[in-house]
């Protein structure tokens, strides 16, 4: 892996450099931060620290038009959506850029998904490694770490006056390309600085969640009458799947007429009762703690026999916002206890 | 053609015909892809279902109810129930809906050369029954036997009728009728499809048995093949659940780990006594 450094005092001129792409990156003001596309990088108010600002929408937008329809003579005509722009995102985190990871099996095994895939292919993601995990944050027991380059192409570390540059993919090489009278070589002592800056991260990591075969224990927990406790207080809002850089649930809608139109995919949470519900009115999990099991089991069991990794980033954000205190460590951490396990 | 699996293709609704009538009314619309390289590229296997919509409405997984022996046109045997299956309902011979698959796993049919093939059907459940029931009967040679339970709540309740009245005629296959009601002028069996299939005792020798209608009766007639003596190897169903995308990612028909939309809709009765917790 290639390293080099950049003054901090540069970015801007950084981030110009990247030149004719799309640049998407954590800009501050308004109600919250927020994952935007910046049209003016000498104006905007990059926000790298608010942890709340998610990327999945990058990929898989929370509403998308799949293709547009108009009736003609005697049929209807579809029109497909063009490819997506060239894109630079800025400053996602490293568990959020790990949650592309595990959603690309999802999005490309058996059957392709255009709009996620040609997304993903034309996007080079920079990261800013993560200095300030808070106290709802276990990404090490998912298996990332708040320095981790796994799905990143390029990784930012904050060392005091100059970012520790790590190129860590081909594509990052490339997109930095007309970046390089910017960058200087890291020397040793920048290369310490980059490790007692990760090692300090990594020690503020404050929660854990003992993970050993919880896709087996889990299915075996399936019956438990405790589901029904450790349910209890959820109240059905999603803004756990709304927040979750790996929840990948999606409706399709259609807008418009018979005549013109389009169809939409829009996020969809496995919390709300209509997620499931048939059209007789039968609905296989109509019970809100059935739902939340559900969600455990697909994160922690169903996704990862059928799919490879986690569905679970760490990132802690199901369990800083939830209003109720639904607590995801919790539930597992008590599952494996009524198992024995 | 595109690569994009979420992409429909127009289809002509060449017949339709009302099967049968009330408050939620089954009709089988036999349609044609319009595109000539999409037609030849559907290829459907027994089993399989396809999105069904309309544009500006959306779109419905319905199982593809003809045979693929039946070449040129695809079968949808479709009950009004929600939203899009009311706007189908609507189409006529000539209008345009949109379609996309073939999606699911199939009933290996090919498997099953050489043995007896009992279809034990309640209501619309007949439909994916259907096109096995065809297929066998276009490849009558391949198979020992062909055997029918059907039944529904009234004889106005029960689909494809006429065509079941020919299997019989032809002595293609053995066909058992029954009602669950005593109704004017039906002479059949009265009674439910579980208890009829005790009554008539099929053997489970060579014989594979396939069932599918409301989830109250698979369970039972799941339970009472048991007792007959079929082993599980030799039982199938097929299930169903709300589905959006049909192809794995939308996250909506899981059982358990399975999606019913990919890795269904037919199981095995192995297959479905795992997913029985999450049912």
């Amino acid at each position: 892996m290639e390293t080099q450094l950049l003054k901090k005092e540069r970015l801007k001129d950084f981030l110009k450099a990247l030149g004719g792409v799309r640049l998407i990156a954590p800009v501050a003001g308004g109600a919250k931060t927020q994952f935007c596309e910046v049209a003016d990088i000498d104006a905007a108010e990059f926000d790298l620290d608010d942890y709340t600002a998610t990327t999945k929408k990058v990929m898989f937008p929370q509403n998308e038009t799949m293709f547009a329809f108009r009736s003609i003579d005697g049929g209807v005509a579809v029109e497909e959506t063009a490819v997506p722009a060239k894109t630079v995102v800025f400053g996602i985190r490293p568990c959020d850029a790990r949650s592309f990871v595990t959603l690309d099996p999802l999005f490309t095994k058996d059957f392709d998904d255009p709009y996620y895939r040609q997304r993903r292919e034309a996007t080079v993601l920079i990261g800013h490694a993560c200095q300030e995990p808070t106290n709802r944050c276990f990404c090490p027991s998912v298996g990332g770490s708040p320095s981790s380059t796994e799905g990143l192409d390029v990784l930012l570390t904050d060392i005091g006056e100059s970012y520790f540059v790590q190129i860590v993919t081909e594509r990052g090489k490339e997109a930095l390309g007309g970046a390089g009278s910017l960058l200087s070589p890291a020397t040793e002592a920048d290369q310490q600085q980059k490790q007692a800056a990760d090692a300090q991260s990594a020690a503020k990591i404050r929660r854990s969640v003992n993970l050993k075969k919880m896709h087996e224990i889990l299915p075996k927990a399936f019956a438990l009458p405790e589901w029904k406790e450790l349910g209890s207080k959820c109240i059905g809002c999603g803004i756990c799947t709304y927040n979750c850089p790996t929840c990948h649930c999606f409706d399709i809608q259609d807008e418009g007429t018979p005549y013109q139109g389009r169809r939409l995919r829009v996020w969809d949470a496995c919390m709300f009762p209509e997620f499931t519900v048939h059209a007789s009115g039968e609905n296989p999990r109509h019970d809100r703690s059935e739902r939340l099991r559900n969600r455990m089991m697909h994160k922690f069991s169903y996704f990862p026999r059928n799919l490879g990794f986690i569905s679970c980033v760490g990132c802690g954000r199901c369990i800083e916002l939830c209003p109720v205190n639904e607590d995801l460590i919790q539930i597992l951490t008590t599952v494996r206890d009524l198992c024995n396990e | 053609m595109s690569n994009n699996p979420y992409i429909p293709y127009e289809a002509e609704i060449k017949e339709v015909r009302q099967e049968t009538g009330g408050e939620r009314p089954i009709k089988t619309f036999t349609m044609q892809l319009k595109d000539k390289n999409v037609q030849k590229s559907f290829r459907q296997q027994p089993g399989q279902c396809a999105m069904v919509g309309i544009p500006g409405v959306g779109e419905s997984m319905i199982s593809i109810c003809s045979s693929p022996t039946q070449k040129g046109s695809l079968q949808f045997s479709i009950m009004k129930m929600g939203k899009v299956t009311s706007a189908l309902h609507e189409l006529e011979p000539g209008d345009t809906a949109m379609l996309r698959g073939p999606y699911g796993k199939a009933f290996p049919v090919k498997e099953w050369k050489g043995k007896k093939i009992l279809c034990i059907g309640g209501g619309i459940g007949l439909a994916p029954l259907r096109p096995i029931i065809n297929y066998v009967r276009d490849n009558r040679e391949d198979y020992a036997g062909l055997n029918i339970i059907y039944g529904a709540r009234t004889p106005e309740d029960l689909v494809f009728l006429d065509e079941l009245k020919d299997l019989k005629k032809k002595k293609t296959a053995t066909v058992h009728l029954t009602v669950d009601v005593e109704a004017k002028g039906w002479k059949g069996n009265v009674g439910f499809v579980p208890q009829y299939l005790l009554d008539l005792k099929p053997s489970p020798r060579d014989t594979i048995a396939i069932t599918c209608g409301p989830p109250i009766m698979i369970k039972f007639v799941l339970e009472n093949l048991v007792k007959l003596k079929f082993k599980e190897d030799q039982i199938y169903t097929t299930l169903e659940n709300r589905m959006k995308c049909g192809i794995g990612k939308c996250g909506k028909c899981n059982v358990g780990e399975v999606y019913v939309c990919k890795d269904g809709p037919v199981f095995s009765y192995a297959q479905y006594k795992t997913l029985l917790p999450d049912m």
